[in-house]
């Protein structure tokens, strides 16, 4: 039996007014705007050969990373199609490829990691001390899941937690 | 020499007089995964006319058209590696203007030439003869002339690199009719080598992240193994030729010792003391013709 090979690509959507998360954003409009997108560029060649496989798999509005899966031999196209996408839903918005996978598990260990360095990075720029001290807490919290929070915990520790600058 | 260690460059930001929008444009690119960018500088009509009363062609000089130091700190805390180039574009449309150019004290401070040729006689001497790093294409039109193997290929040789700027693919659907075909023409001719892809934008929400822009050489049918060389490996061998270019021949710099970066101190075989150094930084105007000292490296042949 020969597998039908698949790729996942996982996409960031970059707003053009700079929000870090939109709660409408939902894989309806990503399919929509991909599917608008490759008929504009590949005509009805690429719309044909592509509709059916394409799927969104997977939507984080907090995010904003999407999972798209499409046929093997049409990564290229559809990577192509997401270079021209200029809005979502009418929202100008633009699309950054971050990751290309053969399965959906090896997506998600590479969005582990990616997460976690850019929690780091959004705690180094939170320039409130006091809400970064609590920003700290909560991911101390959610990481051991104990209530004790050390005091020394600083940034430096936490960019050793996550693998970040080695 | 020093060695370039940059994964993603963009060779070509444009430069605008209003800091502020600058640096929105330098802070997104560093966002979508660049870490060192070109800021471009246009120069056009460089001809100077002896008997003309028409004032001399003004040049911004390159340190005015960086960004501060704490601005380029702050991009250094996104991404530690940060580092800005200046770029400077001549639009040739006389091949008698080069000469001219090409001795322009000015123009020469950039760390980066590029020549932005109108018509194919200039194109031809560009790639022959001009003392330049990047050789720009306007694409968006329809060219009038082929390109020739032969002057292409002595520019290959020469170690230039040809660019392919994106930006106008994405709104206008002629530009983009025009770029894909005469893109693909360039690259067959080149066999794949010596091109790098880069903005030229003059509008954040252009600017694309590298992955995207290395995969867009798919349209222009350019083999797997060499699209990743687009944005990084080629945009270093630029930066690099660009550097032995203030060398003489790529084998002797002269450097000042004050200029030296504490990493390199043990270049020099005398200062085993740092208090040396430190005296000489201290009284520069006694000394300087000792302040200079030969450092001479063999350049890697590329």
């Amino acid at each position: 039996m020969v597998r039908f090979k698949h790729r996942y690509l996982v996409a960031e959507v970059n707003f053009a007014d700079g929000r870090l998360y939109d709660q409408n954003l939902n894989g309806k409009m990503i399919y929509k705007c991909l599917l608008e997108a490759l008929k504009e560029n590949f005509g009805d060649y690429g719309y044909g050969s592509i509709k059916t496989n394409l799927r969104v798999k997977y939507v984080n509005p907090y995010t904003r990373i999407a999972k798209i899966r499409c046929k093997r031999d049409m990564k290229d196209m559809v990577q192509a199609a997401m270079f021209f996408i200029k809005k979502v839903e009418n929202v100008p918005a633009i699309f950054r490829t971050l990751h290309c996978a053969g399965s959906m598990r090896s997506c998600q260990k590479f969005l582990v990691e990616y997460n976690q360095q850019e929690l780091a990075k959004i705690v180094r720029a939170c320039k409130d001390p006091e809400e970064k001290r609590q920003m700290l807490r909560s991911i101390n919290k959610s990481d051991f899941g104990d209530d004790e929070f050390d005091d020394n915990l600083d940034i430096d520790v936490l960019n050793r937690l996550h693998g970040n600058d080695g | 020499m020093t060695q370039f260690r940059h994964q993603n460059i963009d060779l070509n930001i444009l430069y605008t007089p209003d800091k502020k929008e600058l640096y929105k444009r330098v802070e997104r690119a560093v966002n979508l995964g660049y870490d060192a960018v070109a800021i471009n500088y246009f120069v056009e009509n460089i001809i100077q006319e002896k008997k003309s009363k028409k004032p001399k062609p003004t040049v911004v000089n390159p340190e005015n058209i960086k960004l501060n130091k704490d601005d380029v700190k702050k991009l250094q805390e996104i991404c530690p590696h940060f580092t800005q180039y200046t770029r400077c574009t001549w639009i040739l449309s006389d091949p008698a203007a080069a000469h001219f150019a090409q001795t322009h004290k000015e123009v020469q401070a950039y760390d980066i030439q590029a020549v932005l040729p109108t018509n194919e006689k200039v194109l031809h001497m560009a790639c022959n003869q001009l003392e330049v790093d990047i050789i720009s294409l306007d694409l968006t039109e329809s060219l009038g002339f082929h390109f020739k193997r032969t002057s292409i290929g002595v520019a290959i040789r020469r170690g230039l690199h040809f660019e392919i700027i994106y930006t106008p693919m994405i709104n206008d659907h002629f530009s983009r009719v025009n770029i894909i075909c005469n893109a693909q023409s360039l690259i067959s001719i080149c066999k794949n080598k010596n091109i790098i892809l880069s903005s030229a934008c003059d509008n954040i929400m252009l600017l694309r992240a590298p992955a995207d822009v290395s995969n867009l050489c798919c349209l222009f049918d350019m083999n797997q193994s060499y699209r990743k060389a687009t944005v990084g490996k080629n945009c270093l061998n630029v930066l690099s030729r660009a550097e032995t270019r203030k060398t003489a021949k790529g084998v002797i710099m002269i450097q000042k010792i004050s200029d030296l970066k504490k990493h390199q101190r043990h270049l020099i075989p005398d200062s085993s003391s740092d208090s040396d150094v430190v005296d000489l930084n201290s009284d520069k105007d006694e000394e300087s013709s000792s302040d200079e000292e030969l450092i001479c490296k063999k350049a890697k042949a590329e």
